[in-house]
């Protein structure tokens, strides 16, 4: 969409367009332009340290903060209300909406109320489909769940998804809404000389042949999502999957630990 | 669609009976038949049709040229591809616009997810180095949805784009008057390149086809019910189906052997176990052989 800059005579107006500053990549260690052949201070199958906590917002039925590297998001869970619809369902309805946060990413978003953005959107299928399968609809019938994340800092869409969805089940739990096991997230890529690196950094993925994300239930051996994009084989997408997998059931024990401490101080 | 309970377990019974039944009588891994037809629209740069039992989709593919100092600041010296699905109300007469909307940008999304890989990019969208290119316009109109609708969109996406033909182009270059002797500090024209702009040649010629064509990918969805799986599924059968597992594949040339690669997976549906995943990646590979004679 178009903006329309509106010249208002009385005052100075500013320039039309605006820019991000561009930084120099020198005091940063290992430029862009090198692909990283060797992963610095992990192995390739190690995650980034997960920081988890619930019910900071008070006014939401349950509520969960994340931070993974530098991704941080938040996410608050309202319900189970009554559905606006008057038509019956026989389940209830589970709403995901995500929103970035204007100084999220690297260039400003223009903060919209009512538009929801592309990458929005699709973050909020992704997550949506993640944790749909966990929730049993079917004791709330007539009723809905609405799930709001808020995006403040973007470190790479993947970690924004995967952190996502670990926060919007962890804000389900500390809802007290009923289901059938915690849905953890994580994320792989595969690299240009087929090694698999799992929880990929912005600057990772930029020299990745192709990334992959799962979600699964750990208590229950069961995955609710799996979604791929880039070029890879058969074989590497089943690697990846699995190494995910193995990954997901550390990432449950951080999950229900952090639910556990948080229920104990209440 | 609204289906009663009666309805799909009535469906889904006959799928996982012993011999399996489908109401048109197909096995559970036939396709109904494709009809394509490519160059429908003779103004677009590439199009097609395609038309699978019901759905249908009619894709046109336009050439623009994209330059150093665009609004968005996306200029890509090497070309790139933009994709774009609208699903028509007369495709969908029973949704509101808002999820119209929805259904057309989640279809938008996954196409795009695919497309933008670089490893997908043709070689051949360079106009002029580091200053124009081509960027390739993918619009897809849902005009009828009878089922399998993802497949038929990649089918009728690869039709026209193999279909597409870019225009050629001569590169023009401004000489300025010779200078005699030494050049003066302030003659910048040799530091970029020396070609500055460009003419389409005579436009009687059609142009060249895009250069990595045979690798454009096609979508297989399985549709898993317990412990089988089927393709091809109608409204009903896909109500029935526990969830949809998707493979996005592509060759890596149009001889068909070899290996094919996996360009996405979207999955929709029911948790199920890992291993499932694991056993359905063969037969979507078996599947694609069928479909790649396409």
């Amino acid at each position: 969409m178009a903006q329309i800059t509106s010249f208002d005579r009385r005052r100075v107006n500013g320039p039309d367009d605006s820019f991000p500053p561009i930084f120099s990549d020198e005091d940063q260690p290992g430029s862009s332009s090198s692909s990283p052949l060797q992963r610095e201070s992990r192995k390739p199958k190690d995650i980034r340290p997960i920081f988890l906590q619930t019910g900071l917002i008070t006014q939401a039925n349950g509520s969960a903060y994340i931070e993974t590297g530098n991704s941080k998001v938040v996410c608050a869970v309202y319900g189970p209300r009554q559905a606006k619809n008057t038509s019956y369902s026989e389940k209830g309805k589970l709403n995901v909406e995500v929103k970035f946060a204007p100084f999220a990413s690297q260039r400003r978003k223009v903060p919209n109320r009512y538009l929801q953005d592309a990458e929005d959107r699709s973050l909020a299928v992704l997550i949506h489909q993640a944790i749909v399968p966990s929730v049993r609809l079917e004791l709330f019938p007539k009723s809905s769940m609405d799930v709001f994340l808020t995006v403040i800092e973007n470190d790479g869409i993947q970690s924004c998804g995967t952190a996502g969805t670990i926060a919007a089940s962890a804000a389900l739990a500390d809802a007290g809404i009923e289901m059938l096991g915690l849905v953890v997230s994580c994320a792989g890529s595969v690299m240009s000389n087929g090694e698999i690196w799992l929880d990929p950094t912005t600057r990772e993925l930029e020299h990745s042949r192709a990334s992959l994300t799962l979600s699964c239930m750990p208590a229950l051996g069961l995955i609710t999502n799996v979604s791929q994009t880039g070029q890879v084989t058969p074989q590497e997408a089943i690697q990846c999957m699995d190494a995910c997998e193995e990954r997901c059931s550390d990432i449950h024990m951080v999950v229900a630990s952090a639910l556990h401490k948080n229920q104990s101080a209440l | 669609m609204s289906t009663s309970k009666s309805e799909q377990s009535y469906t889904a019974q006959g799928l996982i009976s012993n011999p399996p039944l489908r109401s048109d009588g197909r096995s559970l891994l036939d396709y109904r038949p494709i009809c394509m037809s490519t160059g429908v629209y003779p103004q677009a740069n590439g199009s097609a049709k395609v038309e699978c039992g019901g759905s249908e989709v009619v894709v046109g593919v336009m050439c623009e040229i994209d330059h150093e100092g665009n609004e968005d600041h996306s200029f890509s010296a090497n070309g790139r591809i933009k994709c774009n699905v609208l699903c028509t109300p007369s495709a969908y007469p029973a949704h509101s616009p808002p999820a119209l909307d929805d259904l057309s940008y989640d279809l938008s999304v996954i196409l795009s997810d695919v497309y933008s890989d670089p490893g997908l990019l043709p070689s051949n969208l360079v106009v002029v180095p580091g200053r124009k290119s081509w960027t390739i316009h993918i619009d897809a109109l849902v005009t009828a949805d009878g089922g399998n609708l993802l497949d038929v969109l990649f089918l009728a996406v690869r039709a026209a784009l193999w279909n597409c033909r870019v225009p050629s182009t001569k590169n023009i270059e401004y000489k300025g008057s010779s200078q005699l002797g030494n050049e003066s500090a302030f003659v910048t024209q040799h530091r970029t390149s020396h070609a500055a702009d460009f003419e389409i040649k005579d436009f009687w010629e059609d142009g060249e086809s895009l250069a990595n064509r045979e690798t454009f990918p096609i979508a297989i969805t399985l549709n898993l019910l317990s412990s089988i799986h089927f393709l091809d599924a109608t409204h009903l059968e896909s109500m029935a189906a526990q969830s949809r597992l998707i493979f996005i594949y592509s060759f890596s040339q149009s001889t068909l052997e070899g290996n094919p690669t996996i360009r996405g997976i979207k999955y929709f549906g029911e948790a199920m176990p890992l291993k499932n995943v694991h056993t359905h990646m063969p037969v979507g590979q078996q599947t694609l052989l069928v479909l790649g004679g396409h």
